[in-house]
């Protein structure tokens, strides 16, 4: 009975037409009282939890303890105990044989150890128990997510929110953005629900946004040392994210490849305004870039430490895409450091292509691209100059 | 069938399910204690008993030091005793003085025992009585008195 329930951003760029849509009041879907009383449950299903997770922790401190004094006790011959009778009487006497120990491993089996061997026995016990003690609280966090959705619901319910379900119309597929749907009271949170859409493919085109701004400055940034030259590998925008970045890495290194320095470097001041101009959420990276650019008048290396913390909100794309960054500097260092630009960039080549999926076709950013305002002007000056009529990569296409 | 005589039974079955049934389960628990701490003085005096007629001067054992893990103990001399008298209490005894002592806390037991009995017999009485009223005012009728065997 749970729809999907979608954190929405509300349409900035007025992308997303809406089509027809049904309201629901979300009072309709999830009655209060079963909100409720599911919220009961899972709390006492969570104190359940709670509890043996207390109880395994015993268990646990109680075994730790075990192996202390079985650890200790061989260090004396005999030890002067009250032996107990029974379970209400004792007997003075000693503990002998200080080494031998009588371990029962289940099911009535009792193995005679040494006090290692026995120690040996608790300590797997003791992981044994870890892993249980573990699993129960995973249980606990989970049900405490529950709880917490639960909670959340029945604020909602107060709050009248109301579930809205739209159509999708072919064009826009994934990029289209669930509304939020207040009720009367105009409540401005920002969570819509979506019906039909799943949550991923907001996600994905979130990514998909990111992607594209970060393509576009890593393509200025050749554009910028590129004027004269031919550009014969533009950056690809086309099939995957991951490879696109790829293609971005290998273009910059044949780019790079084919300059000399002083054109290097002055271009490269050039890009790093360019990409001052267009990058504004990403300082750090910024920073970077320009130290490195500067530094390489210099003829100095910098590695570039700084590409990993650039924030990001994509998960794996994020990581390939800091590498290919990382990976472009660094052949700019190579190549400026010795002036043998083809032996090392020829050598990244080959992996390169082996996981490229496209096959060679050139694909170029699309002049006008919806995503920023602010970077439009900055890639139709720099696109527009160079190749105005290569065919819009499909991925752009689908985003619109 | 109107809707307060409903109203009636199912307070009365709520009392009866949040108070009765529980104290029940309590005292029944209580009693059950009361005869596990017979069953061990009993033992125990048998097995002193044992001790004496066996002129056993001493004894090795096997102590659980935790967690089922034992280890070998000797006792060289057996005579002296040390009794759990209650509340955290031992007293040093030996067999015959043991053998005094035990019958006493045995008896005691057995007072406890009995009480516990009666509480729990008064809160089936009541269960009961609350069953009967719930029966008249749903007007169900009557079951036909069963014989039951006494032992």
């Amino acid at each position: 009975m749970e729809s999907r329930r979608v954190r929405g951003e509300s349409n900035t760029d007025g992308m997303a037409e809406r089509a027809r849509g049904t309201v629901t009041s979300l009072a309709s879907m999830f009655p209060a009282e079963e909100v409720r009383k599911a919220a009961e449950r899972v709390e006492e299903a969570i104190a359940e939890k709670r509890k043996e997770v207390e109880r395994f922790r015993e268990f646990i401190s109680d075994n730790s303890n075990l192996v202390n004094l079985v650890q200790k006790l061989p260090e004396e011959l005999h030890h002067d105990v009250m032996v107990p009778f029974g379970k209400a009487a004792f007997f003075p006497g000693r503990l002998i044989h200080t080494n031998e120990f009588m371990v029962l491993l289940g099911e009535g089996y009792f193995v005679e150890r040494t006090s290692k061997q026995t120690v040996e026995i608790l300590k797997r016990r003791g992981k044994y128990l870890e892993s249980n003690a573990n699993a129960a609280k995973a249980v606990v966090e989970d049900l405490k997510a529950e709880a917490s959705f639960f909670g959340s619901t029945a604020s909602e319910l107060a709050e009248d929110l109301v579930e809205i379900r739209e159509e999708l119309s072919d064009e826009e597929s994934d990029a289209s953005v669930p509304e939020s749907g207040p009720h009367e009271q105009g409540s401005n949170s920002y969570e819509g629900y979506k019906g039909k859409v799943p949550n991923q493919d907001e996600e994905y085109a979130r990514i998909m946004a990111r992607l594209d701004e970060l393509e576009k400055e890593e393509l200025a940034a050749e554009r910028a040392d590129d004027y004269d030259e031919e550009d014969t590998i533009p950056a690809d925008s086309d099939i995957f994210p991951e490879k696109s970045s790829f293609s971005d890495e290998k273009s910059t290194d044949s780019m790079y490849s084919g300059q000399n320095l002083a054109v290097q470097s002055k271009d490269r001041h050039a890009s790093t305004e360019e990409i001052l101009g267009k990058r504004q959420e990403d300082p750090h990276f910024l920073e970077q870039l320009n130290d490195s650019m500067e530094q390489l008048d210099g003829l100095k290396v910098q590695s570039p430490q700084k590409g990993d913390k650039s924030s990001m909100e994509i998960q794996k794309s994020k990581h390939d895409m800091n590498t290919s960054r990382i990976a472009e500097v660094d052949p700019v260092h190579s190549a400026v450091k010795e002036s043998r630009q083809v032996p090392p960039l020829q050598s990244s080549k080959p992996s390169h292509d082996s996981l490229k999926a496209f096959t060679g076709s050139i694909i170029e950013h699309p002049v006008n691209l919806p995503m920023k305002p602010g970077q439009q002007s900055g890639t139709s000056s720099q696109a527009s100059g160079s190749e105005p009529t290569k065919p819009v990569s499909r991925f752009k296409m689908r985003k619109r | 069938m109107d809707g307060y005589v409903p109203e009636e039974v199912r307070k009365c079955e709520e009392f009866m399910d949040r108070k009765m049934k529980p104290s029940l389960v309590r005292a029944t628990n209580e009693r059950n204690k009361l005869f596990e701490q017979q069953k061990i003085f009993s033992d125990l005096r048998k097995n002193i008993e044992n001790l004496q007629k066996n002129s056993i001067t001493n004894l090795r054992t096997m102590v659980n030091i935790g967690s089922e893990v034992y280890m070998q103990a000797e006792v060289p001399d057996t005579q002296r005793i040390f009794v759990d008298i209650g509340y955290g209490f031992h007293v040093e005894f030996t067999w015959d003085e043991a053998l005094n002592y035990i019958p006493l806390r045995e008896e005691l037991l057995a007072r406890q025992i009995e009480e516990c009995t009666r509480r729990i017999v008064r809160i089936k009485a009541d269960i009961k009585r609350i069953h009967e009223g719930i029966r008249q005012l749903l007007q169900i009728p009557q079951e036909p008195y069963v014989e039951e065997r006494v032992f």
